[in-house]
């Protein structure tokens, strides 16, 4: 048992990190062949686990409209929801799911006006929370919390027209906070973003970190 | 387009007409010199013969004695994938490269797939830098005279569209077109053989089922309802029928394929071929012989230019195009068309099979006669040519503007052409027979034409592969400043592109990561000995105790939120190992864990590893599956379901690790509005403000893949953190130093750092 759940993963691992570590230095055309393969293997294998992602959302919202959950109500728009683009998705404008899709079917308007509406209402919240976090961390109360507060009314002066009005220097000193500084520190933490994803992928690699299979080291 | 029948005799006589023709056409040039004696092989002395200052027809340029470059190599580029090959030739005198840069001279590049072929111009430069982009110039890196950067260009065999437009290609092209006629057309005969052979066996299967079963062979003459009876009675033989029929139906889709194949490529050499002739300005076949021999006497003289030997070509071409439609008009008794002739007996034969009774005769004639459909493809195809014409001999804009209008129009006939073609097959076969149900007859597929389509693109791709691989020739030219094409040089360099073993140009970031891995594994051979590794405090993990101690006194859950990435990242990863270890404080402190996910892979996993860990710490029945579940994929909804089970289940603690986007901020303020302890670890940079800002504790980018060592303080997994800072201490010396010793104008500290660099 042991050897099927630990021995041959940790093998496999190695087997296919070396070798996906190996292609990447050959040019030849058979290289970059196997990678497209073993994409196409990844997209087969997410392709079976949406089916077990969809077996979680139809579990999850069953189990909360049973229970009758606080706010299990919504789980009914799930299947609504679920079961209207799938008869959608299956319709396809009349040409059945076998055709390829067809333009502007239900489905299509289903997506347009429900989901694609629902997605920018949400994303436009996020105007209101950077308001809210700026006023949040514009807040004096240190000296580094200052420096950023001074920092960041330069920057925003210096973006808008009305800075280049007040004074040339709010566009020049905001150009260099973004270009120096702000870069400076951006690239410190890509630099050490990668030493730490190397360092993972030599710890999974040799089989020294082994979370990820589950149980312990 | 009215298609003309040809028996396979006369098919074969017209491929050793277009052969017989074609190479000659080639000997023809050899022989009578489109350039001087070329010498075969990878490089070789000059042939000590200066150049000519100026061509035989040119304008006089400013006079500038270049002289014949000593070696001419080509080889396969390096750290290619075998589809490049570089050309290198000997730089000028440092004066002489001025002078000539001053006078606007440039060199040009020749390439041939053999050397007794001809010689197209694959890219040229001039001084201005900017490479001469015409039709028949490949993209490549231009080489000026005053360049200080070695003297070499690379020539992507994939990117020589001159050869796919000029007339050589438009001559193999041909050649290609009716070979492939003539074979489709052997095809078809062939197929309607083996499907002659097919329903010549059902019929004798019909015969035989007759003797035994005689009210099957009285099929037709019962009504609904003895057909029900009557198919109860040869129940046992349906499936033997079935597949009689499914065999002659798909004997019958190839024959449709090759016709559709032997449609296209016939109506393309005949469109050809009549541009062509029209291009050489006679139709009379005589007066192209003479023209042709005027032409090629010209052809040795010092000093032709390159649209001489463009003359020569297009008249041989159309010479050889019309020999090939006199050869076709002047063939014994065209009597038949073969479209028809295949469609009828075609038809007929599908009657036999699938009609076993009286047939209603196809309706005759119209079907055959031109369509609009082929009148407007030919026209359009006509059109496309003769833009292509002007464009090469004079590009320009509106010729460019012309040449692209007549591409839109030529794709926009084809397709109306091709739906013709499918319309008629349909209506040849399938209508003749409308008064009887649908399931009596045979249906055309509207797609019947997509497999010729796709074999197409198959058939380019090995075309493709095929031209990476032969080798190619090269010669060097001259160009003078008014654009006349010197004779060229007479070294002759030949290479076929190789794919390399090993990209050399990556060599630094291979070592590199064989340093680092090295380093990583001997720091993990250290601690074995040395077990006491220091590691710096991180607030955002030592919380962690305190966040589950608080979620287990308050009796709230704690929601582990998975960021926007996928098992095949890195960060996912990481939050995977965070969530292992995370599950077994969990499991230990007796609290709820819930798990959200957006990726199914992800989903499926991090099931698997809070099993383990809830098994791990010895509380396998505290676990809940359904504490570990798929919200959705997508950015904004995932958002939503988050923000609302926060809302709703009030956790004490949140945990957002892995990779964020815009949601990084909507999640993280949604969980501060609930008052929970937040602690959350990104190594996307540009989502850190919104974390630091919101957030108890925010793990930045490497802290994130050191937790799971952090956590677990295994040593062996703190050594590899130990590598990490060995990487940076490395890095963080390399910088002031890097600085200093470019500022002394060394260069090399540039090149130790340089991971990667493509030499094109």
């Amino acid at each position: 048992m042991r050897f099927i759940k630990l021995t041959i993963p940790l093998l496999l691992a190695f087997l296919f990190g070396l070798f996906g570590f190996g292609i990447q230095y050959v040019p030849a055309p058979w290289a970059s062949d196997t990678k497209e393969l073993i994409a196409h293997w990844s997209r087969i294998i997410g392709g079976v686990a949406a089916l077990l992602g969809t077996y979680s959302l139809v579990h999850l919202h069953r189990a909360r409209i049973r229970r009758r959950q606080e706010g299990w109500g919504y789980s009914i728009f799930f299947f609504v929801g679920l079961v209207l683009m799938l008869a959608a998705g299956a319709y396809n404008g009349g040409m059945w799911f076998l055709s390829r899709q067809v333009e502007q079917s239900v489905y299509d308007k289903l997506y347009d006006a429900l989901y694609v509406s629902a997605g920018a209402t949400m994303f436009s919240l996020l105007g209101f929370y950077i308001a809210s976090a700026a006023v949040r961390t514009f807040r004096a109360r240190s000296f580094e919390a200052t420096l950023l507060l001074v920092a960041a009314l330069i920057v925003m002066v210096g973006q808008v027209p009305v800075g280049n009005l007040i004074s040339g220097y709010f566009p020049a000193v905001s150009n260099w906070l973004m270009g120096v500084p702000n870069v400076a520190a951006k690239r410190a933490i890509m630099l050490g973003v990668s030493l730490g994803a190397l360092a993972t992928s030599v710890r999974i690699i040799f089989g020294l970190e082994r979370s990820y299979l589950g149980g312990g080291d | 387009m009215t298609l003309r029948t040809q028996a396979l005799k006369r098919a074969a006589m017209l491929a050793c007409v277009a052969l017989a023709f074609c190479a000659p056409h080639a000997a023809s040039l050899i022989a009578e010199g489109s350039g001087p004696a070329l010498t075969e092989g990878t490089s070789g002395p000059a042939a000590g013969t200066p150049i000519p200052a100026q061509g035989e027809s040119a304008p006089a340029p400013e006079a500038v004695a270049i002289p014949a470059p000593s070696f001419l190599i080509a080889e396969p580029t390096p750290n290619d994938n075998g589809t490049h090959v570089t050309v290198r030739w000997p730089r000028l005198p440092a004066d002489l490269e001025k002078q000539a840069a001053k006078a606007g001279w440039s060199y040009v590049v020749y390439i041939s797939v053999d050397p007794s072929w001809r010689w197209f111009e694959c890219g040229m430069t001039r001084t201005d830098g900017d490479l001469v982009m015409n039709p028949n110039v490949s993209p490549f890196y231009p080489y000026r005279f005053s360049d200080d950067t070695d003297h070499y260009f690379i020539v992507s065999p994939l990117n020589v569209p001159g050869i796919t437009v000029h007339w050589l290609a438009a001559e193999r092209q041909s050649l290609d077109w009716l070979q492939g006629s003539q074979a489709a057309l052997q095809q078809c005969e062939s197929l309607l053989a083996d499907l002659r052979k097919k329903i010549a066996e059902r019929k004798a299967f019909l015969d035989e089922a007759a003797r035994y079963r005689p009210r099957w062979a009285r099929l037709v003459n019962v009504d609904d309802k003895k057909t029900e009876v009557v198919a109860g009675y040869i129940r046992s033989s349906e499936s033997t029928e079935r597949a009689m029929g499914e065999a002659v139906a798909a004997g019958r889709d190839g024959v449709l394929d090759a016709l559709a194949r032997y449609l296209m490529l016939k109506a393309l050499l005949r469109a050809e071929a009549e541009n062509a002739i029209q291009s050489a300005g006679s139709t009379d076949l005589g007066d192209m012989e003479r023209r042709l021999r005027n032409a090629g006497e010209a052809m040795p003289t010092e000093g032709a230019t390159a649209e001489r030997c463009d003359d020569y070509d297009r008249l041989n071409y159309a010479r050889n195009m019309a020999l090939i439609l006199k050869a076709e008009k002047d063939a014994p008794a065209p009597d038949e068309k073969i479209g028809e002739e295949i469609l009828y007996r075609l038809g007929d034969m599908l009657r036999d099979a699938h009609f076993p009774y009286d047939f209603a005769g196809a309706p005759a004639g119209d079907e055959a006669k031109e369509q609009p459909q082929d009148a407007a493809f030919e026209a359009a195809l006509k059109g496309w040519h003769t833009a292509l014409a002007r464009f090469e001999r004079e590009p320009a804009p509106e010729a460019d503007k012309q040449w692209t209008d007549a591409q839109a129009t030529l794709d926009r006939t084809e397709s109306g052409r091709q739906a013709a073609i499918r319309n008629r097959l349909g209506a040849r076969l399938g209508a003749a027979d409308s008064s009887r149900p649908e399931r009596d007859y045979v249906r055309i597929e509207a797609a019947r034409l997509a497999p010729v389509v796709e074999n197409c693109g198959k058939r380019l791709r090995d075309m493709e592969r095929d031209d990476n691989r032969r080798p190619y020739c090269f010669r060097l030219g001259l160009v003078t400043p008014t654009g006349q094409r010197m004779k060229p040089f007479s070294l002759v360099a030949t290479a076929a592109a190789r794919p390399s073993a090993f990209d050399v140009s990556k060599l630094v970031n291979f070592i590199y990561a064989l340093a680092f891995t090295a380093a990583v594994l001997l720091m993990v051979l250290y601690v074995r000995r040395h077990p006491d590794v220091f590691v710096r405090r991180i607030a955002g993990f030592e919380a962690v105790d305190e966040a589950i101690g608080r979620a287990t006194e308050m009796g709230k859950p704690v929601v582990f939120v998975h960021g926007f990435n996928s098992v095949g990242d890195i960060s996912g990863i990481a939050s995977i190992n965070i969530l292992g270890r995370l599950a077994r404080q969990v499991a230990a402190y007796d609290s709820d864990l819930l798990v959200v996910n957006n990726d199914p892979l992800v989903y499926s996993l991090s099931q698997e590893v809070v099993q383990e860990a809830y098994i791990e710490a010895g509380r396998p029945d505290a676990y809940n599956p359904d504490n570990v579940f798929m919200l959705a994929s997508d950015q904004f909804p995932y958002v939503a379901a988050v923000a609302g089970i926060m809302s709703r289940r009030k956790p004490a603690a949140n945990f957002f690790m892995g990779y964020f986007f815009a949601e990084s901020l909507i999640l993280a303020e949604a969980g501060a509005a609930t008052g929970a302890i937040q602690i959350a670890g990104t190594d996307s940079f540009t989502q850190l403000p919104f974390f630091i800002t919101t957030c108890d504790y925010t793990l930045m980018g490497e802290e994130l893949y050191a937790a799971s060592a952090y956590l677990s303080r295994n040593a062996k997994l703190l050594a590899t953190l130990k590598a990490q800072d060995l990487g940076k201490t490395v890095l963080l010396a390399a910088l002031p130093a890097g600085l200093v010793v470019s500022n002394m104008g060394l260069t090399w500290m540039q090149v130790v750092f340089t991971a990667y660099e493509k030499s094109f």
